[in-house]
C-alpha cells in the first residue's frame, strides 16, 4: 500500500535526505570536532573497559601518566608526533594541489633506502660528518623521485595519481625487503650499522634533531604555502585548474615541482628513520605513518597548527595505549594502539561528513546552514 | 625559487655536518679495531646454574621482549620457561608490577621501542628472545649503561665483543638434543630399511637415503642444529644424505609447509626443521595419511598430537637458565656474560617419543644421553665428518670485531669441535659433506 501511495505522490520527500551546507561557521566546526573527539574517547574508553576490566577514569589517567612518566616516555611521545608531522607536512602541498599523493609510505621508504645505501657502502669508511649530508641529499632525491614518477604520468598521460602513488608504495616495500637482506650484516635482521651515519644528539637529547627538523619543516611549509608565489600557484592549480591555465600558470611545472617537494620531505622522514631511529631499513619502517599522515594532512585541511595538534593526539593515543598494554601484558598486545588510532580517525573523519552535510528528515527545513 | 630551495637544503646539510662531527670518535671506538688474533677477547663460558652470585637483594621488575606469543612454538617455550622460573622464585608472572611482557615484537625498530618502554617502566632485568633482537638489545644496554639494568640477548653472540657489563648472552646446548633427535630418526630409518620400505625414490644417485631439513636462516644457530641432527642420524644409518631448504623467516607456516612438501615429493623419508611453526610437521602428517613413507622430527614443543608421523621434537628447557638469571639478579649479582647448559644441566631434551618410533629407540636414546653427559660422546667428533673430503683440524669460532665473521679462537681440539665454547651461542658454521643447501636463505 505504501508503495502505491509513494508512486502516486511522486513529489513526496524521502524519509531522510542529505543537503550540502553552503558554509560552516567556525563555532560549529569547533563544536562538531570537540564532540567527535569526546565520542572517540568514550568509545576507546569503553573498548578498554571491556578488555581490561578497569574504569574509564583509570584508563585515561593511566594513558596520561604513561605518556608523561619520565623523560624516556615524553621523548618517545614527541618523537612519534614529530615523525608523523613531518610526513604530513610533506604530503600537504600535494593535497592542496588536488594531487592525491597516497604514496607517503613509499616515499619514506625510498628516502630511507637512499640514505641507508651510504651506511652499507661507506659506513665506517667515511666520517659521519661526510656521510650524513650524503644521506640527507639522497634521501630527499629518492623520496622526490618516488613522487615524481606518478606526477609525470599524471601530467603527460592523465593517469590516476591516487592509484599510481599507491602502487609505488608496494614497489618500495618489495625493494626494501630485497635490499635489507643484502645490506644487513645478519640477513635482514637487526641494524645495518649502529654508529655509522647516526644522527648526533642535540642539547643532550637523542631526538633533538628530529624536533628541530619538524619545527623547521612546519614553519617553512607554512611560509611556502601562504606567503610565496609557489604556494599561490599550488592553490590555484588545486582549486581551479581552468583559472590556472587562463592565468598562464604552467600546470605541468607546478605539479612536477610540488610533487617532488612533497616526496622529498617524505624522503627526509625516511632519512630520519634510518639515521636517528631505526639504523636500518625495513618494510615496517615508520609503522605505516606514511598512510596515517594522509589522514592527518587531510583532516587538518593542511593547516600546520592543526596538523601539529592531530599528530600529538595520535602520538598520545599510541603512548597511552602502550601503557595500558604494559599493565595487562598477558591479555593484550601492541596492536591495541592501532585499533584506538583507528577509532579516533573514524570519528574525526566521520564528523567531516556532518560538517559538510545536513541531514534533513521528511518535513524538515531544507536550507542548511 | 627551486634553486633557492636547493641552496637552503644544502646549507642545512652543511650545518648538520658540523654537528655530525662529534660522533666520529665513538664510531672509531666501536668499529675501528681490526680483527687480529691478539685483540681477541677470549670468552669463558660458564655453566654455573647452581652457583648464584650474592649481593644485596634488589626489587626486581622483569621485562620480556618476545618475537612471538603463545601461538608460536619458539616463544611459547620461552614464555613457559620464564613462567616456571618465576613461580619457583615466588614471582607472579601475571602481575605487571613484577613482569612486563612485550609480545610479537619484530626484529626491527619495534624492538628498540619496546626496550625503551620497558626501561621507562622501571624494569631492571630485560630479556629479548630472538637472535635478530640483539643489535637493539646491545644499543639499549649502551644507552642505559649508567642505570642499574641487566640486559640479556637470548641466543645472541655479541655480549663479549660489545665489552658492555650490563649485556649478557645465553643459549642452551640444544645441538645435543638435535643429535639425540637425529638418533631417533636414524633408528626409524634403520627399521624402514630392514622392513624393505625404502625404495629407489628415497635414494640419491650415490645410494644414500634422502632426508630433508627446513631451516630458517643460514646462521650458525641453524647450521649447528642441522649438522648435529644429521650426525645423529648418521650415527645409526651410515648411508644418508640431507638437503636443507631455508625459508628466510623464523615463523612462516606456508613456506615451511611448502619446503616440506617439496622434500616429500623428492622422496625424503625424514623431515626435520629449525623453524617455529607447525607447517612442516602438518605437511608430513598429511603425506603420511596418504600413504607416503615419511616422518617428522620437530622443534620446540611436543607435536605428537598432530599424528603418528611425528617421532619427537628437540627442545630447550629454558626454565633452567631463566631461574638462574632471575635469581642472580634478585640477589644483586651479575648474570654470567655467556651462559650455556645442555643435557648435564637438564637444559635440553627431546619430547615424548611418538607411537611410530622404532623399537629400542628409548634404550638407544638413554644410552646416547648418558654418553653425552659422561663426555665420552662428542656431537661434533671430527672423525665422524669431513669438509671437502678432509677432516677438520682447525676452525675459528669468535668474531672479535662485530663483523659477523670469525677471526680468532680455534675450537678444534681433542678430536672434536668444541661448540658453544667461547660464547654461548652456537658457532658451528662448517658445511660438512653429505649435507646440501638448496638455497642461500636470501
Amino acid at each position: 500500500m505504501k508503495d502505491q501511495t509513494a508512486k502516486t505522490e511522486s513529489k513526496r520527500d524521502p524519509l531522510v535526505r542529505l543537503v550540502k551546507r553552503d558554509s560552516v561557521s567556525a563555532a560549529r566546526s569547533v563544536i562538531v570536532h570537540a564532540a567527535a573527539i569526546l565520542l572517540a574517547m568514550l568509545v576507546c574508553g569503553i573498548f578498554f573497559v571491556i578488555v581490561t576490566d578497569s574504569s574509564i577514569i583509570e584508563i585515561y589517567s593511566a594513558m596520561v601518566s604513561g605518556t608523561i612518566r619520565n623523560s624516556i616516555t615524553v621523548n618517545s611521545f614527541f618523537k612519534e608526533a614529530c615523525m608523523l608531522l613531518i610526513i604530513a607536512v610533506g604530503l600537504a602541498p600535494a593535497f592542496k594541489m588536488s594531487f592525491w599523493n597516497v604514496g607517503g609510505q613509499g616515499q619514506v621508504l625510498a628516502g630511507g633506502m637512499a640514505a641507508a645505501m651510504w651506511l652499507y657502502y661507506l659506513g665506517n669508511k667515511l666520517p659521519n660528518a661526510a656521510i650524513i649530508p650524503l644521506m640527507i641529499i639522497s634521501a630527499a632525491v629518492g623520496g622526490g623521485i618516488w613522487a615524481l614518477v606518478p606526477a609525470i604520468f599524471r601530467v603527460k598521460f592523465s593517469t590516476n595519481e591516487t592509484l599510481f602513488t599507491l602502487m609505488m608504495n608496494y614497489i618500495a616495500i618489495q625493494l626494501v625487503k630485497y635490499l635489507r637482506i643484502t645490506w644487513s650484516p645478519i640477513h635482514a635482521l637487526g641494524m645495518i650499522s649502529r654508529k655509522a651515519g647516526s644522527m648526533p644528539s642535540l642539547f643532550g637529547n637523542q631526538n633533538g634533531w628530529i624536533y628541530v627538523i619538524a619545527a623547521v619543516a612546519v614553519i617553512m611549509m607554512y611560509v611556502y604555502m601562504n606567503k610565496t608565489k609557489h604556494g599561490y600557484e599550488i592553490s590555484v592549480v588545486g582549486e581551479a585548474p581552468n583559472t590556472a591555465r587562463y592565468a598562464g600558470i604552467s600546470e605541468f611545472r607546478v605539479i612536477i615541482r610540488t610533487a617532488f617537494i612533497s616526496g622529498a620531505i617524505c624522503g627526509l622522514a625516511g632519512f630520519l628513520y634510518v639515521s636517528a631511529i631505526d639504523h636500518t631499513i625495513s618494510e615496517t619502517m615508520g609503522g605505516g605513518y606514511g598512510f596515517t599522515a594522509v589522514i592527518v594532512a587531510w583532516l587538518a585541511k593542511f593547516n600546520p597548527i592543526f596538523m601539529t595538534l592531530i599528530s600529538m593526539l595520535i602520538s598520545f593515543i599510541r603512548s597511552g595505549s602502550s601503557e595500558i598494554v604494559s599493565r595487562n601484558t598477558t591479555t593484550l598486545d601492541s596492536s591495541i594502539a592501532n585499533i584506538n588510532i583507528g577509532i579516533f580517525l573514524f570519528f574525526m573523519l566521520g564528523c567531516e561528513f556532518f560538517l559538510n552535510y545536513k541531514i534533513v528528515f521528511r518535513g524538515g527545513k531544507e536550507a542548511g546552514k | 625559487m627551486l634553486r633557492k630551495f636547493i641552496s637552503v637544503m644544502l646549507v642545512c646539510a652543511m650545518a648538520l655536518c658540523v654537528f655530525a662531527g662529534c660522533s666520529d670518535e665513538q664510531a672509531a671506538e666501536a668499529f675501528g679495531t681490526s680483527g687480529t688474533k691478539e685483540l681477541c677477547k677470549s670468552g669463558v663460558v660458564s655453566t654455573v646454574a647452581s652457583e648464584v652470585a650474592e649481593g644485596t637483594k634488589v626489587d626486581l621488575k622483569i621485562g620480556v621482549v618476545l618475537i612471538g606469543d603463545n601461538t608460536e612454538t619458539y616463544s611459547k617455550a620461552h614464555i613457559d620457561g620464564i613462567r616456571t622460573a618465576c613461580e619457583n622464585l615466588g614471582i607472579d608472572p601475571d602481575d605487571s608490577e613484577q613482569v612486563i611482557w612485550k609480545m610479537t615484537v619484530g626484529e626491527d625498530a619495534a624492538c628498540a621501542t619496546a626496550l625503551d618502554e620497558l626501561v621507562a617502566q622501571g624494569c631492571n632485568l630485560i630479556f629479548t628472545n630472538s637472535y635478530g633482537h640483539q643489535t637493539y638489545t646491545q644499543a639499549a644496554a649502551e644507552k642505559y649503561k649508567d642505570q642499574d639494568i641487566q640486559f640479556v640477548a637470548m641466543t645472541g653472540d655479541t655480549a663479549i665483543s660489545s665489552g658492555l657489563d650490563n649485556l649478557s648472552n645465553a643459549f642452551t646446548e640444544v645441538y645435543e638434543a638435535r643429535y639425540v633427535s637425529g638418533v631417533v630418526a636414524g633408528m626409524k630409518l634403520k627399521e624402514l630399511v630392514d622392513a624393505g620400505k625404502i625404495t629407489d625414490k628415497n635414494m640419491d644417485a650415490d645410494g644414500n637415503i634422502k632426508i630433508g631439513y627446513v631451516g630458517a636462516y643460514p646462521f650458525a644457530e641453524v647450521v649447528s642444529g642441522y649438522t648435529a641432527f644429521y650426525l645423529g642420524v648418521k650415527s645409526v644409518v651410515e648411508n644418508v644424505s640431507m638437503s636443507v631448504s631455508y625459508t628466510s623467516s623464523w615463523h612462516d607456516s606456508d613456506k615451511e609447509a611448502e619446503a616440506a612438501r617439496s622434500f616429500i615429493s623428492d622422496g625424503c623419508v625424514i623431515i626435520s626443521q629449525h623453524a617455529d611453526s607447525e607447517g612442516a610437521p602438518m605437511a608430513v602428517q598429511n603425506a603420511y595419511n596418504e600413504g607416503t613413507v615419511v616422518y617428522s622430527v620437530s622443534y620446540n614443543v611436543d607435536l605428537t598430537s598432530i599424528g603418528e608421523a611425528i617421532l619427537t621434537s628437540a627442545t630447550n628447557n629454558w626454565a633452567v637458565y631463566y631461574e638462574y638469571a632471575i635469581k642472580t639478579a634478585m640477589n644483586g649479582g651479575k648474570i654470567a656474560t655467556n651462559w650455556i647448559g645442555g643435557y648435564e644441566q637438564d637444559a635440553v631434551k627431546i619430547t615424548t617419543l611418538g607411537s611410530q618410533a622404532a623399537a629400542g629407540t628409548e634404550e638407544k636414546v638413554n644410552e646416547v644421553i648418558a654418553a653425552i653427559k659422561a663426555g665420552t660422546l662428542h656431537v661434533f667428533d671430527t672423525s665422524k665428518f669431513t669438509v671437502g673430503g678432509k677432516n677438520v683440524t682447525w676452525a675459528y669460532a669468535t668474531d672479535s670485531d662485530g663483523d659477523f665473521n670469525y677471526d680468532c679462537n680455534n675450537v678444534v681440539a681433542d678430536g672434536y669441535y668444541h661448540e658453544s665454547y667461547t660464547q654461548s651461542a652456537p658457532s658451528f658454521t662448517l658445511r660438512i659433506d653429505g649435507i646440501t643447501e638448496l638455497n642461500t636463505g636470501n
